[in-house]
């Protein structure tokens, strides 16, 4: 089992690991700090070419100061140790269609984690599968019924979306945590403390697991996302959380307070946008309306692994839905980011325009460049793959050998590749063809 | 807020953002002290050249030094025999000239990294040493001995090629080289091409260079005429726009004055040393043509340096020997261009060959010894030694370089001769400069030539002088004496000897592009 591994991990927190773990590591920060130096010589040699073109140079300076804010604010983002006098009663929510293949393990789970068992409920809702995940859900919900406070099963005749699922679940809960798990995700043992130590505090309407890929192994697909996943949750998730400004606590794998929840579980049911119903990222939705009024914070200890697409059409799928709930929930949060902390407020919005700028300064650099002008791109490519190597150096050290070269090439793909699914998803924004259950 | 701001992780920041400042700034100051003014990535490439190149020649030097121990240790215990001879000193000293060392030639001035790599070491094998200009001129003085087999190296212009791709080479061999700057071109700014001020101080500092001055504005085109046609800095008369109107002699010499007073002057105060050797720039005698509206130009050019300078380089041609003698010594010296598609076997043999020779001297053309065509085309192929003139030419000449220092031989050869004068030259100073026996059918001339002015010392009409395969004629010189031979017997004499020199073969025939000659085998034998 693959968890093992994280379990041993986990509880390997003496100072002794750590001293071991640094000084084992010594050789990656180096590394790790020479590419920021590397980086920082180039800006500082290139300043010429940065100050004479104003909008490019700009984008320049931005970016780099942008990803190397990423990694210095997920050093500061502060750990929360576990409270065990505080232990408010949680309810995993589990949607799911045709997940014959996950369900059980994804329920069985919740049975083994490290909580009392009468504050755990679980409500698992059948969304129409025309598969046996119905079948499933109730022999899991027999075999682990004396696990847990209480399990229901709540079954759809026809498919209505994971949004409904969720909000079935959410109305149905009793307890004052709301755990969503995706049917194919599974959490570890000790997450469910890390995630509700976070609830304490008043202001904290959601926390965000950090979800790894479970199916790593199964090809060079899914260990490039297992970097990417990795990176997203330990640097950028970490760097929103010091601000409680999470954007998106993930379905796969994420905590809220049902109370707060409730306040707007109908509004965000059926919320609309550009005249369509929205079907898809579900998710971010649910965080966005969230960090309106509360706080939103990712919880580095509380892990949990999911499947991932592993053939090329499912990922390009997924992502072009990812981005098409990124460009309308980042529209709709930039109307309120401003009045949030100066530092998140400004990241938010610099990184949306990096992320639209980025295919036009590809675009300059790799091909109306070369072509007109006739010179290599040698020194957007140099930059681009300093700031790639840092990703992957920083996985490195975290992770350990396996697969960490890879995070080049799949940070490659996410930016010459995904970087343009952002205009597209722009485009195609109302299409909803391609909205999960 | 989740921030955790101990003063451990600020701390920790604090000193990350310091070692960051720091070590950006030295990398600037460590570019700036070692690269002067060059652009950041391009001193960025420098270093990785040099440090490449260092490593790289650091592992080929020692496997050259154990292999250069392993032959003498060889040698010692007598598995092979000592193939030099006693060590002995110069009489003569060639003189390089490259440009720049590249990656890739792409033009005929540059020598490869490649070729320059493996000339640098096929000299060393061969036991070849550099030699300094203070020694050179300490030698052509007369006031110190060197070894038989040095050389000097000059590089012209002062570009970055000519110092990063040769310096690591240099340190491995201990090799010294001299690089002539053009004053003017150091102040580039941030120059690729050029070495900056910082860079040729390095460069000085490495206790292996010298330097020497190339003018100090003299290689850009100007213009010659109203046209906007190009002339020549040191050659040319240059045309003045707004007098519509050539130079006058005298403001010719006055630009050609201040210009060498000037980058002397540059160059010794911006670096501290010694300046007194001049590299002259194209047009002066290299064959490069100009706008060519100013005959004493390059030679007025040449006396002004001479005021300047205490020595003076010019390109060495095929008119004269490829070494510098103290016979010569005088303010100029004549360099060897190094070509572009020259391997160091070729450069080995062009200074083997230049090497003063020794007497008796025996030469089946089996192998080129030095034969240096002045003029016509020389064929050395097929163990013979044909000469014969180029098309719409009536005459074709060959000396003997490293023969220079000859005196009191007989000059004789063996050769196949069916038209036209065949002539036997000795006393060689240069191409223009010889004594010559001028072979005709039934006729013989014995004559001198003086810088291309020529007269005859006698003449005698013999029927026994005749076409034919394997006739042997022959000339002999000693003390004031020059005769000429056939069949060894001297058949006419002359007393008006002037100059000694080497040998050569000249050919003559009226009828355009017809003379030619075949000579099989010679000999020169002391009296």
């Amino acid at each position: 089992m693959n968890n093992t591994s994280t379990n041993i991990s986990g509880r390997a927190s003496g100072i002794k690991e750590k001293v071991d773990g640094i000084v084992s590591n010594l050789g990656g920060w180096f590394f790790f700090f020479s590419i920021i130096y590397v980086i920082l010589l180039f800006k500082a040699v290139t300043y010429d070419s940065i100050s004479n073109h104003v909008f490019f140079g700009i984008y320049s300076l931005l970016i780099t100061t942008y990803i190397l804010s990423r990694f210095l604010l997920a050093y500061l983002h502060k750990p929360i140790p576990v409270d065990l006098t505080y232990e408010p009663s949680v309810t995993f929510v589990v949607p799911a269609k045709d997940e014959e293949d996950n369900i059980e393990e994804t329920i069985r789970r919740f049975a083994e984690v490290e909580y009392p068992k009468e504050k755990i409920e679980v409500v698992a809702i059948n969304d129409g599968s025309t598969d046996s995940t119905l079948e499933r859900m109730y022999s899991v919900a027999h075999e682990i019924r004396d696990s847990v406070g209480r399990i229901e099963v709540v079954n759809f005749q026809k498919n209505r979306g994971k949004r409904y699922g969720m909000a079935e679940g959410a109305k149905r809960a009793k307890n004052d945590v709301i755990i969503f798990i995706d049917s194919d995700s599974f959490i570890d043992p000790q997450s469910v403390r890390h995630m509700v130590k976070y609830f304490a505090d008043p202001s904290v309407g959601a926390v965000s697991g950090h979800t790894d890929v479970w199916n790593r192994d199964t090809n060079l697909l899914t260990q490039m996302q297992a970097i990417r996943y990795y990176i997203a949750f330990s640097v950028y998730k970490a760097a929103e959380s010091i601000f409680g400004v999470v954007t998106c606590c993930p379905g796969c794998c994420s905590a809220y307070r049902r109370r707060y929840v409730m306040e707007f579980i109908d509004e965000w049911l059926h919320q609309r946008f550009l005249g369509v119903q929205c079907t898809y990222g579900d998710d971010r939705s649910l965080t966005n309306f969230m960090i309106r009024k509360y706080r939103a914070v990712y919880s580095p200890m509380a892990k949990a692994h999911t499947v991932v697409p592993d053939t090329f059409q499912k990922y390009m799928l997924q992502q072009q839905r990812w981005k098409r709930s990124w460009i309308r929930e980042t529209f709709i949060a930039a109307t309120f980011m401003w009045r949030k902390n100066l530092v998140a407020a400004s990241s938010f919005y610099a990184y949306i325009f990096l992320a639209f700028i980025s295919p036009i300064v590809f675009f300059r650099a790799v091909v109306w460049y070369p072509v007109v002008h006739d010179g290599w791109p040698v020194v957007y490519l140099t930059g681009l793959f300093l700031m790639l190597f840092l990703h992957g150096l920083y996985y490195r050290i975290h992770v350990g050998a396996r697969a960490w070269i890879l995070a080049v090439g799949s940070f490659w793909l996410n930016t010459v590749i995904l970087m343009w699914q952002l205009p597209w998803a722009a485009l195609t924004l109302r299409d909803t063809r391609w909205g999960t259950r | 807020m989740y921030v955790d701001f101990s003063i451990r992780k600020a701390g920790f920041l604090a000193l990350i953002a310091c070692i960051m400042l720091f070590a950006v700034i030295q990398t600037f100051a460590l570019k700036e002290g070692r690269y002067g003014s060059t652009p950041p990535f391009a001193s960025f490439g420098l270093m990785s050249q040099e440090v490449g190149l260092r490593a790289r020649y650091a592992i080929e030097g020692s496997v050259f030094r154990l292999s250069q121990a392993a032959g003498s240790a060889f040698a010692f215990l007598g598995f092979k025999p000592q193939t030099d001879g006693p060590s002995r000193s110069a009489r003569a000293i060639p003189v390089l000239t490259y440009h720049r060392i590249v990656g890739s030639s792409n033009d005929f001035n540059n020598v490869t990294t490649g070729n320059f790599r493996d000339q640098m070491f096929a000299l060393k094998r061969a036991g070849w040493e550099t030699v300094t200009l203070k020694e050179y001129r300490e030698f052509m003085a007369g006031t110190r001995e060197l070894p038989e087999k040095s050389f000097l190296i000059t590089f012209d212009d002062g570009a970055k090629e000519s110092f990063y791709p040769v310096d690591p080479l240099f340190d491995v061999l201990g090799y010294e080289g001299v690089l002539y700057v053009i004053a003017s071109a150091m102040y580039t700014p941030e120059s690729t091409y050029y070495l900056s001020p910082t860079e040729i101080r390095r460069l000085l500092d490495t206790g292996r260079w010298e330097i020497g001055s190339h003018s100090y504005d003299g290689h850009r085109p100007y213009p010659a005429d109203a046209e906007g046609n190009t002339g020549i800095f040191f050659a040319d008369k240059l045309w003045l726009e707004e007098e519509n109107r050539l130079e006058t002699d005298k403001e010719f010499t006055s630009r050609a004055r201040d210009d060498l007073v000037h980058a002397r002057e540059v160059l010794e105060s911006e670096y501290g040393v010694l300046v007194d050797t001049f590299a002259f720039p194209l047009g002066n005698e290299t064959g490069i043509e100009g706008a060519a509206n100013f005959s004493e130009g390059a030679a007025i050019t040449e006396r002004e340096a001479k005021k300047v300078y205490s020595l003076g380089f010019l390109q060495t041609d095929p008119h004269r020997y490829s070494s510098n003698y103290q016979s010569d010594a005088g303010s100029i010296a004549y360099r060897i261009h190094v070509d572009h598609d020259w391997d160091g076997e070729r450069l080995l043999r062009e200074l083997q060959n230049g090497l003063p020779k020794d007497l008796p001297y025996e030469d089946d053309f089996s192998e080129d010894k030095g034969w240096i065509a002045s003029w016509g085309a020389l064929d050395l192929g097929r163990n013979n030694f044909s000469l014969s003139a180029d098309e719409g030419a009536s005459s074709a000449s060959a000396f003997l370089d490293g023969s220079k220092l000859w005196d009191n031989y007989s000059f004789n050869v063996s050769m196949n001769w069916h038209e036209g004068s065949a002539f036997l030259i000795a006393d060689v100073v240069n191409s223009k400069t010889y004594d010559a026996c001028v072979f005709s059918n039934g006729v013989v001339r014995l004559q001198t030539t003086v810088n291309g002015e020529t007269s005859t010392l006698a003449e005698k009409r013999d029927p026994s002088i005749r076409f034919g395969d394997g006739v042997r004629p022959g000339i002999r010189v000693h003390d004031a004496v020059i005769e000429c031979l056939w069949n060894y017997e001297s058949i006419l004499e002359a007393y008006e000897r002037r100059n000694i020199g080497g040998v050569g073969v000249q050919v003559w025939n009226p009828q355009l592009g017809t003379a030619a000659l075949t000579v099989s085998d010679i000999a020169v034998q002391p009296l």
